[in-house]
């Protein structure tokens, strides 16, 4: 607003007035950006900077001060001072895209080294722009610079144990492979295509391809158990042959893990393969050896035995009954003798996954009645038998038979101060389930689930005065389970312990 | 009285040997003991009531022997009894022709019953 005089005296005022509001809503604004933009600079810990190519004026924020080690300043720096600090071995590389830059408009460097003041090593990240150029020429770049130290750390980190992981691999020759179980294919490393001998490098991993290179015979088996393991989410493990082009049959074990889904990726069976022929020609050969001296044991035996019983005969014919009655026990002993050699076969067999099954149709209750039949005249324990009408299963007889005589025989052994055991079948849900009860010394609850385990016999003071080699309930629940029938055991110390088992009913 | 009863037992183990001839003399059996298959494959032997096979003979297979026996005629009739230390070849035994299996170990009375469940059959076909 301006007076205006004439000849001194005040006639009228001119008023101009401009409306200042945008200038000052883009003023705010930009306030509000600056601000905004320096937040977010300090919470990333980006260091800015202003660089005047014309004039060679390096401007820093108090970040980029802080990066290369220095206290926030504002004084004004040149491009020399910021080459003091990059390391000597990348500052051709950052200078080199600084020049490109300053042609190209961009510059962009993913990762080089910065020495800070006091002489530590940083790896950073870096971005500019020329914001400002007359006729082409750039005047003005401005920028951001970061720390990835501890990205580079990780990622180096990472790259060390995949190395590592490929080493040890490939020394110990595992093979490890992978297939998600929509689409049935996946990934191979190296070491697996070697093992296999089939696949060339780069080829997918699939599981019909890998089954067809399974041996004829374990095919099923193999298919069977992955199978299984993506149905239960469960695990596998197992020992087969495959056909390996040039070695010809190859023992492998194969272990894998159910992988639940997770974001867009299907689930899966991952795990491991190892050659382990080497270790399958030594058991062969320690099975062939215990197998020779077994036979070679039993024709003494028999030898033994027959004597005995001879003996036996004889003294009972004469009417010299403490001698018949010693020669019995003698004849006792060597059945001893058998039974554990049996045993040991049978685990070698059972160990080795060789375990021959003869199956015919049969009726459960009725061997039941056999069995219990033939134990009772030599034991002092009541056998009470509870079956329902009939049980009938498609089984190796002679095996569930032996599965039978262990259990009423560990009932009978475990029970000295009762005299009943309990032998019932049900059937229920396609099963027949058969049930020993005994009302002994119990077995603890920490130990229900070792007893089955080869060789496990209980350690327990009372226990222990029981013989044996430990493998019956090993031997039992080995048939058991090659039946596809479960084994289990419900106990309370000193109150009995009741073992039951199932086999698929035959309908 | 009537005449022994003749069993040839092939085993080339003596233990063996001297315990099945004590087992069936004790009952009043007559049994003759050939070490090896030999004399029977080359026809040397009288005509028994029963033949008791060991599976695994030096030389030559029990079976092998079995089936010779059941081929031809003058012993096709006679019942043939294997014995063996080896487990699960009852039926194998079965296929070569034999009547009957059983392992070693084995039982004095469990052997005894089966020679004379074997020869009664055997006496009950001539009957």
């Amino acid at each position: 607003m301006a007076p205006i005089y004439d000849n001194d005296v005040l006639t009228g005022y001119v008023k101009i007035a401009r409306d200042m509001t945008q200038q000052k809503q883009a003023e705010e604004a930009l306030a509000i950006s600056e601000e905004r933009n320096r937040v977010a600079l300090q919470s990333a810990n980006m260091g800015a900077w202003d660089w005047n190519i014309v004039d060679d004026v390096v401007q820093w924020n108090d970040q980029h001060f802080q990066l290369v080690g220095l206290s926030p300043g504002n004084q004004s720096l040149d491009s020399a001072f910021f080459a003091k600090f990059v390391h000597p071995e990348d500052m051709e590389m950052v200078m080199g895209e600084l020049a490109k830059a300053v042609v190209g408009g961009l510059f962009q460097m993913d990762a080089f080294r910065i020495v800070q003041a006091d002489a530590t090593i940083r790896w950073m990240s870096g971005y500019g722009r020329v914001v400002e150029s007359v006729d082409g020429v750039a005047k003005r770049m401005v920028g951001v610079m970061y720390d990835i130290t501890d990205r580079i750390a990780a990622e180096k980190g990472l790259r060390d144990k995949q190395i590592q992981l490929e080493i040890s691999q490939r020394a110990a020759r595992v093979g490890v492979w992978g297939f998600d179980l929509v689409n049935m294919k996946g990934i191979a490393t190296p070491e697996l295509l070697e093992l296999t001998g089939y696949l060339d490098p780069g080829d997918e991993w699939r599981l019909d391809i890998f089954l067809e290179m399974v041996h004829a015979d374990d095919r099923q088996y193999v298919h069977r158990a992955v199978r299984k393991a993506a149905a239960d989410h469960s695990g596998i493990e197992l020992e087969f042959r495959m056909e390996h082009p040039e070695k010809g049959i190859q023992w492998m074990l194969m272990r894998g893990q159910f992988i639940p889904p997770y974001d867009t990726v299907n689930a899966s069976l991952m795990g491991s393969l190892i050659d382990i022929t080497d270790r399958r020609i030594f058991e062969e050969q320690k099975d062939a050896f215990i197998g020779i001296a077994s036979h070679e044991l039993r024709t003494p035996i028999t030898s033994i035995k027959a004597y005995a019983e001879i003996l036996e005969e004889m003294f009972a014919e004469a009417g010299d009954l403490n001698s018949s009655g010693l020669m019995h026990k003698l004849d006792g002993q060597v059945d001893r003798l058998t039974e554990l050699i049996h045993a040991l076969l049978d685990t070698t067999s059972i160990v080795n996954g060789k375990m021959k099954l003869f199956p015919t149709k049969f009726d459960v209750n009725q061997l039941i009645y056999e069995v219990a039949d033939s134990m009772s005249a030599a034991s002092s324990h009541q056998f009470e038998i509870q079956v329902s009408d009939e049980a009938f299963v498609f089984a190796d007889r002679a095996r569930i038979r032996q599965v039978l005589t262990n259990l009423i025989g560990n009932a009978v052994k475990y029970s000295p101060k009762s005299d009943k055991v309990i032998i019932d079948a049900v059937t229920k849900d396609n099963q027949v389930i058969v049930c020993v009860k005994d009302f002994g010394i119990g077995i603890d609850e920490e130990i229900q689930s070792m007893i089955f385990d080869r060789f496990y016999r209980s350690s327990d003071a009372q226990a222990s005065t029981f013989s044996g080699l430990g493998l019956g309930l090993f031997i039992s629940s080995s048939i058991v389970l090659n039946h596809e029938g479960t084994m289990s055991v419900t106990s309370v110390k000193g109150e009995g312990s009741t073992f039951c088992f199932t086999l698929p009913q035959l309908t | 009285m009537t005449a022994k009863k003749k069993i040839i037992l092939t085993d080339d183990d003596p233990g063996i040997q001297d315990a099945v001839r004590l087992i069936f003399e004790r009952i009043n059996y007559e049994v003759i003991v050939f070490t090896n298959g030999e004399p029977l494959l080359n026809d040397a032997f009288e005509t028994p009531d029963l033949f008791i096979l060991d599976k695994q003979l030096s030389g030559v297979d029990g079976l092998d022997i079995c089936r010779y026996l059941k081929g031809r005629p003058q012993t096709a009739h006679v019942p043939i009894l294997i014995i063996s230390a080896s487990m699960h070849i009852a039926k194998l035994a079965r296929l070569a022709g034999a009547e009957a299996f059983v392992e070693k170990p084995f039982k004095m009375r469990a052997i005894r019953a089966v020679v004379e469940r074997l020869l009664q059959t055997s006496e009950s076909k001539k009957e």
